[in-house]
């Protein structure tokens, strides 16, 4: 059984360190466990959960820039900015369904994995928000880089390197990060029945207009269908997107509609004032294909609806789809890898971050081989497969990346050697060394 | 500018070394003439200058790879060049080393609409990428104010930012890929034409490295499609305090505006006189706002800003109503340094970031500075992200005066870190900022980097005495310290 830790201070994080890199002893650094299901957790002699070294440090909305310590829950945070009507815009996934652990975690935990979510291809992710870091390397000294102002370039730009290590080369002792405002109206036009290439080529067309766009998914009917049953949000026929606070129709217009047909979905989703919202709407509608129905989900639906394509609701079900794949992608390789996945069949897979994030759920058959069929399509049409959830046996043998090539796999060894050369932090959690 | 002792061994071996590289490249691919070599002794941080042993100029990725293999097993030192508008030093060459030019790398190898991105070879430059995409749209973010001449890898290496940044992001945040070769002549290719390559970041760790960990050959970069439209206010107030007040409004208020700058009094009235664009020059202060977007929700913007700005005792408001007014808005900001350089001999250009709340503190210490150093101060500020660049004016014909303009510049700089800034927003450290680090960083955080630094050129010979303060050997660096760990800590709480 090993000890574990709940260090309150910088300090105590810091002789905790200490005394595993004099002692040789492996950490496992954890915020509040909700993301254990990502990498391979190997035994190690001690845990540390940062989760009692949290507060809001300071924060200045008029700044755009917010300092946390990395046990601070994610919901504290988007409270906290939400009574300044601002934001994370990088949309964190949340991964609590996906793992089976409930909560959204711990702000260092966000950072750790460089989340983001459908506003990736015009927001970035977490990496591209995080301003400054200070953490504690695998050698027990402290190292910070970065600041708190929202541009620097001095020094390099460590903390994206933080960004994204899942734990593995530091342990986080403070966070910087930009905020952003909140737009106060959002809405979505969803448009039914497009196939594959029809729903890319329109999310396309969509990219090539300055009608300013931040989310854009394609959802097949077996992935609309595998969204848990009571939570769907309704599409409406008519009228223009509600502004903020107002909840859409009401119980009497969602009745006789269908929640989500047995098509699949284009959704485009925009955000701004709520004239602009319209506004683009309307420029937007006049580009869609004639013959196929599109409906506008309003505010609370739009919500809903991105939270669900954020959180990857429909691979959730781990009877379904024990194994998820995140395929980052060029779009136009996008038709042929469904193709493949459609013909080699047992897998539900939808589109997200315009075409350039394919998730994939591979069903009860997830082997290894099928995973590494799947991961070596994608990297012959150039782009990288993540293994998101698997079970153990299966990541061992697929890995958790796929790296392009050997030089950029031994460029990983020799940056995680240069902050950990003991590997004591999460080891073998991303690969084994 | 103490830099990295000279290798009389390596200079007396000029000779075999011309022909060794010359058995690489081309014979017009390599500079070596005394005259011809003069244009590349320094960068636009003209203070600065040295001449290397002389200057290849490979075509292709695998000329750069055994150039750099080639310096790599003789020693030689490298300083990577993009087009030399570096405003740090980054690009200053070293006396016994070589300068590695990129200007013939210029072609735009693919220019792909359906994945939204252009691919060019790293010496093409910032705004070539957005004038082939311009037909349809769509355009490339980061616009530095040299972006006619600048090189899209220089810009990566310098992590380059321009007007439009607070609202499009840097160039960190706008590139998907590159093509890079190491000291040892590697050729690695990280990302392409998609999101989030696998593993640790390294995109994000080579962008800003300021040519210490590669040379670039090729980079991949994201195109968006331009606003549909986009217009300018001029407001004039009667205080840096006003001014700054109001920016902080337009923010809080929710509005992140296409570009916010702001000029002081000095930068308004050397402007106005150089080009006469209609500023008023009676301000204390000036605040251009860019608000861009659909048409009906730029002018609602504009009526929002409006409100905002008279709140904070606005003495002027103008707003372009046409596209040849938002461009004469724009042309007294960027008239500024020409505008200066026309009414002293020289000067000196700083590149500091503050919390934007710290503005009227930072400036009335600035101008204080300015009267105990007996030289003029010109501020102009790209006020949405704190980015501070304050013009110090000079005559490098006076003796003494430079060193006292470094002198000057250090200390605007340190103020910055104090009031909880940083020393560079996007001009770079170079040679320039160098021995400022400490002010940032202490000598465990300096390590950290340079043990990355490592990671990529074990050996120290890419663009050494550039960034960091003092040079260290890998294997130093690499020592594990044990420090003395106590058990059981009883004050540690478990779980
Ligand atoms: C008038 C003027 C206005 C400016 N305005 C701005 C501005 O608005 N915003 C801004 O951010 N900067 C600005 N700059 C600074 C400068 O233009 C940028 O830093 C630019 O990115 C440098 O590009 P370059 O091609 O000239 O690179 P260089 O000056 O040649 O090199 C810059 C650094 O990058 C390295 N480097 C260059 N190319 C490569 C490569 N291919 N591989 C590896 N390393 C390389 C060099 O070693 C050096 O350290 C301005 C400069 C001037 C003179």
């Amino acid at each position: 059984m090993s000890e574990r830790f709940l260090p309150e201070t910088e300090q105590q994080a810091l002789e905790l360190v200490r005394w595993a890199v004099a002692g040789n002893k492996t950490i496992a650094i954890q915020g509040e466990n909700t993301k254990q299901g990502f990498g391979l957790l190997a035994e190690t002699d001690c845990m540390v959960s940062m989760r009692n070294l949290a507060g809001i440090v300071e924060y200045h909305p008029e700044e755009l820039v917010m300092q946390a310590l990395p046990g601070t829950p994610v919901e504290e945070i988007k409270q906290e900015l939400n009574k300044h009507d601002q934001r994370l815009e990088f949309e964190p996934l949340n991964l609590g369904r996906m793992y089976q652990t409930g909560g959204e975690g711990t702000i260092g935990g966000v950072f750790s994995g460089n989340l983001a979510g459908p506003r990736r291809f015009k927001a970035g992710s977490a990496r591209d928000h995080i301003l400054g870091i200070k953490a504690i390397n695998g050698r027990g000294e402290t190292c910070k880089s970065g600041g708190k102002v929202i541009k620097n370039v001095s020094g390099y730009d460590m903390s994206k390197l933080i960004a994204g290590s899942w734990g593995t080369l530091s342990v986080i002792t403070e966070v910087t990060f930009k905020v952003l405002p909140a737009p106060a109206a959002s809405a979505t036009l969803a448009v039914q029945g497009l196939s594959t290439e029809q729903g890319l080529k329109l999310l396309a067309t969509v990219l090539s207009t300055p009608c300013e766009t931040s989310g854009l998914a394609y959802l097949p009917a077996p992935a609309l269908a595998a969204i848990e049953p009571g939570e769907e949000p309704v599409p409406q026929d008519t009228g223009s997107p509600p502004g903020k606070g107002d909840s859409g129709g009401s119980q009497g217009e969602r009745d006789g509609k269908l929640l989500f047909p047995d098509e699949s979905m284009t959704l485009i989703r925009l955000e701004g004032t709520e004239l602009s919202v319209n506004e683009r709407i309307q420029t937007l509608r006049k580009l869609l294909p004639g013959d196929r129905k599109n409906s506008i989900l309003n505010q609370a639906d739009t919500t809903l609806l991105w939270s669900k394509i954020r959180d990857v609701a429909p691979l959730h079900d781990v009877h379904r789809t024990p194994a998820i794949l995140k395929i980052s992608t060029p779009p136009t390789a996008v038709p042929g890898l469904t193709r493949f996945l459609d013909q080699s069949g047992g897998c539900t897979w939808y589109l997200d971050a315009a075409g350039s994030w394919l998730w994939v759920g591979v069903c009860q058959a997830a082997t290894a081989d099928k995973l590494n069929s799947i991961k070596r399509e994608v990297s012959i049409s150039g782009g990288n497969a993540t293994l998101y959830r698997a079970p153990d046996a299966v990541k061992k043998n697929t890995g958790i990346y796929s790296f392009p090539d050997s030089s950029i796999k031994n460029l990983n060894e020799k940056i995680k050697n240069s902050f950990d050369p003991g590997n004591i932090f999460n080891p073998d959690r991303l690969y084994s060394l | 500018m103490k830099m990295p002792p000279v290798d009389n061994a390596i200079l007396q071996n000029r000779p075999a070394l011309i022909r060794q590289i010359k058995a690489i490249l081309p014979d017009e691919c390599v500079i070596v003439d005394e005259a011809a070599l003069r244009a590349y002794e320094t960068d636009a941080l003209t203070a600065y200058r040295q001449r290397p042993m002389l200057v290849a100029l490979p075509e292709t990725t695998a000329q750069v790879a055994d150039v750099l293999k080639l310096c790599s097993r003789l020693k030689i030192k490298v300083v990577p060049r993009g087009a030399g508008t570096s405003l740090s030093g980054g690009a200053l060459p070293l006396a016994d080393g070589i300068v590695l030019g990129l200007g013939k790398f210029n072609k735009i190898l693919d220019v792909d609409f359906d994945n939204r991105c252009v691919v060019a070879q790293s010496g093409v430059t910032n705004l070539a990428i957005s004038e082939a995409v311009n037909h349809r749209g769509f355009y490339y973010a980061p616009d530095p104010s040299s972006q006619i001449v600048c090189t899209i890898g220089g810009n990566v290496s310098a992590n380059s930012g321009g007007v439009h940044c607070l609202k499009y992001g840097l160039t960190t945040n706008n590139i998907m890929g590159i093509e890079m070769v190491t000291m040892t002549g590697e050729i690695l290719r990280i990302g392409g034409k998609y999101l989030d390559p696998a593993g640790y970041d390294l995109l994000g760790i080579i962008t800003g490295s300021e040519g210490l960990l590669g040379v670039i050959t090729e980079v991949t970069v994201r195109i968006i499609q331009q606003a549909q439209t986009a217009r300018a206010m001029l407001l004039g107030f009667p205080s840096n305090e006003a001014a700054g007040e109001c920016v902080a409004g337009i923010i809080s208020s929710g509005i992140i505006p296409a570009g916010v700058e702001m000029m002081d009094e000095f930068a308004i009235k050397a402007s106005e006189d150089y080009c006469h664009a209609g500023y008023p020059v009676d301000c204390p202060a000036l605040v251009i706002v860019e608000l861009d977007g659909q048409e009906g929700e730029v002018t609602e913007l504009i009526g929002q800003v409006r409100e905002i700005a008279e709140n904070c005792q606005v003495v002027s408001i103008q707003v372009s109503e046409t596209e040849a007014e938002r461009q004469r808005i724009w042309a007294g900001r960027k008239a500024a340094f020409p505008a200066l350089g026309d009414i002293s001999p020289d000067y000196y250009c700083m590149d500091g970031v503050i919390p934007r709340r710290k503005l009227p503190q930072v400036l009335t210490r600035i101008r204080e500075m300015s009267d105990q150093y007996g030289l003029r101060v010109a501020n102009v500020f790209h006020a949405g992200d704190g980015n501070l660049h304050p013009l110090i004016l000079f005559d490098a014909s006076n003796p003494g005066e430079l060193q006292k303009v470094e002198e000057f510049g250090a200390d605007i700089l340190r103020l910055c870190v104090e009031v909880g800034g940083v020393l560079t927003g996007e001009h770079g450290v170079g040679v320039e900022k160098r021995d400022l680090m400490h002010t940032m960083f202490d000598e465990q955080d300096l390590q950290q980097q340079q043990r990355l630094k490592c990671v990529f050129d074990p050996d120290g010979g890419l663009n050494p005495g550039k960034v960091f303060p003092t040079l260290r050997r890998c294997a130093e660096l690499g020592k594990l310290h044990v420090h003395k760990g106590n058990i059981p800590f009883p004050d540690i709480p478990r779980f």
